[in-house]
């Protein structure tokens, strides 16, 4: 049972899932299979299946929902429903920009310093780690406070949260993929270090971090919805959920509830969705997995 | 005239303790189409000194001598022209076939990829039938070239390896306990494909084990190796009929053998010195039960007696 602060927030919502559906990890991760792909569809056809401009006044402000507006219209007039839609651009981008570079910058960080070790490895892994030690949140916002708006600015203080994951689980992979036989075998063929590390080593342990991939597009998110909510992220009036819900709360008091209530269940479901998808994976890449937790 | 030719090997690990002597003042020839076995205890130098011979040793590892392949000292050699020997010049097998293997690159990627090592310009016929050829003649089909290393058993695996080892005609082949890791009648399988490679190939072995059967059955000559001192090499039989050194005739007693009527275990009591911190005088006075005075105060010297060379204080000064 590994309780720690730093847990990440979709482990802790994955293995509350699995203790409610049971051993059944195959219907979750189809399940959050399915969410995921109503999503990614969503993102991809949005000018389709909107009714209206998500930037555009569609109606009076807030219009309790109806068959116009199926989510009702904001104190802009905007449509809720059409920036449900397109809002879900906002997320899919940006996490999966932010993931990329995390994942492109400590995939290949962990796997030099692994292979390498030494005092490299102790000089790295001590950034890392106090990287790591941050609230992803607090940094997150620390950076994206510095950087300023901008998808890429907002990704980029993103991944710097991430970077340190990807780093430690190949790390630590790699330090004990090296010692391994067949890298001896493949030295004693005359192999070049490079091919070794990139056709040897990488290949054995890239499968640990597929999970930890779909999980970390899943924090990505939270993290993205949490900087806009706070007002770091998008300049509005791009549609975003977190912004939306910023500004749906402030309407709460007066019984509007749709404006913030919409966005809300977007955050949830997109993050359940990857949850469940990484958790059915992690058990089917490691059968093992269950019993650890 | 020797194919490969130690002269005066020292290995010593630097640990942050200090330094662990894994070999001393080893030499001895390997000559062309031989096979020579090494014996002794776990961690008396063995597999030390199998891998220091491709220079695939950790970088604490610090080789002091000579290693002469046809009289180029592979110590003096940089990096890229070591590379290019191993595999080529000098194979290797190891003793775990269960993970020699790389577990996601079918068998045949494996013969690709030492032979692009090699050869960048080869051509995929070509290396396809030197693979299919390397194969058979470990007695495997060559339409297994497709397969992953999971889909063979561990006898399998051992003859993947050794046509692996052997696909560029090394002229050198260090076993290291190629047969530890595989039941008696696989390990007998095994040792006659490295028989017939040695036949057919031309080609010399070092066998790296601590079986006296293995060796008995597998080499003409044999290295007995205490505490990473050489203490006895001489011709196979000669050593085994009349061991000179007391370690060696020890290590013969202990095999045991069901025809006898004692059935009791013979062992040599004791176990090997601390070779960060060894004895002085000879390393094996501890256990011995000949010791003399000057065993206890200086390393006894390596001498020749009749074709044998031995190390111990019992053959004189």
């Amino acid at each position: 049972m590994v309780k720690n602060s730093n847990q990440m927030m979709s482990a802790r919502i994955s293995s509350f899932l699995k203790d409610l559906l049971g051993d059944s990890s195959g219907i979750m991760a189809a399940l959050g299979f399915v969410i995921l792909i109503i999503f990614i569809l969503m993102a991809i056809f949005a000018p389709l299946i909107a009714p209206y401009s998500p930037v555009q006044p569609s109606g009076n402000p807030l219009t309790a929902p109806n068959w116009h507006h199926l989510m009702g219209t904001d104190n802009m007039g905007y449509d809720v429903f059409s920036r449900f839609i397109f809002g879900s651009r906002m997320a899919l981008i940006i996490a999966f920009i932010a993931t990329l570079i995390a994942a492109g910058v400590g995939i290949p960080l962990g796997l030099i310093v692994g292979y390498f070790g030494g005092p490299l490895d102790r000089i790295i892994t001590m950034i890392m780690d106090s990287v790591y030690t941050f609230p992803g949140l607090i940094l997150a916002i620390a950076i994206a406070a510095v950087l300023g708006p901008g998808i890429i600015n907002i990704s980029l203080s993103i991944a710097v949260v991430y970077i340190p994951t990807y780093y430690r689980v190949i790390r630590s992979q790699v330090a004990s993929a090296k010692n391994e036989l067949y890298v001896e075998s493949a030295y004693s063929i005359g192999a070049k270090t490079s091919t070794i590390i990139f056709k040897y080593i990488l290949p054995n342990v890239l499968p640990s971090i597929i999970v930890v991939l779909s999980m970390n597009i899943a924090d990505a998110i939270m993290t993205e919805a949490g900087l806009s909510f706070l007002g770091l992220g998008i300049t509005p009036p791009t549609p975003d959920w977190g912004y939306d819900l910023a500004n749906g709360q402030q309407f709460l008091i007066s019984n509007d509830w749709w404006m913030a209530f919409f966005p809300g269940v977007a955050i949830i479901l997109i993050v359940l969705g990857f949850s469940m998808f990484a958790e059915g994976l992690n058990e089917y890449f490691n059968p093992n997995i269950g019993e650890k937790r | 005239m020797a194919v490969l030719s130690i002269k005066n090997l020292f290995i010593e690990y630097q640990i942050k303790s200090g330094a662990v002597k894994a070999v001393e003042d080893v030499s001895f020839d390997v000559e062309e189409n031989e096979s020579l076995g090494i014996v002794g205890e776990s961690g008396c130098g063995k597999s030390t000194l199998g891998t220091a011979i491709l220079r695939l040793l950790p970088q604490n590892a610090k080789i002091t001598g000579e290693i002469l392949l046809n009289g180029v000292n592979l110590l003096e050699l940089d990096n890229e022209s070591m590379r290019k020997i191993r595999g080529k010049d000098i194979a290797m097998i190891f003793q775990d076939p269960m993970t020699s293997l790389n577990p996601i690159m079918r068998v045949r990627d494996h013969f690709f990829e030492l032979f692009k090592v090699h050869n960048p310009d080869i051509k995929k016929n070509e290396m396809i039938k030197i693979a299919s050829e390397a194969l058979e003649s470990v007695g495997v089909d060559p339409k297994r070239l497709n397969n992953y290393p999971f889909e063979f058993s561990g006898g399998m695996r051992q003859r993947v390896m050794i046509a692996l080892a052997i696909a560029l005609k090394p002229k050198v082949l260090i076993a290291d306990e190629p047969t530890t890791a595989l039941d008696v009648v696989v390990q007998e399988q095994i040792m006659q494909v490295l028989k017939n490679l040695m036949k057919t190939k031309n080609m010399s072995i070092v066998l790296i084990t601590h079986d006296m059967g293995i060796v008995a059955e597998m080499a003409e000559r044999v290295a007995v190796m205490y505490a990473g001192n050489l203490v006895e090499l001489g011709a196979i039989h000669e050593l085994y009929n009349k061991p000179m050194h007391p370690y060696t005739r020890m290590l013969l007693e202990s095999i045991p053998n069901i025809k006898l009527d004692d059935m009791d275990l013979k062992f040599i009591p004791g176990s090997p010195p601390d070779l960060k911190n060894p004895p002085r005088g000879c390393k094996y006075y501890p256990r011995c039960p000949f010791t003399k005075d000057i065993c206890k105060k200086n390393d006894p010297k390596t001498k020749k007696v009749d074709s044998r060379i031995v190390k111990c204080w019992i053959y004189g000064e």
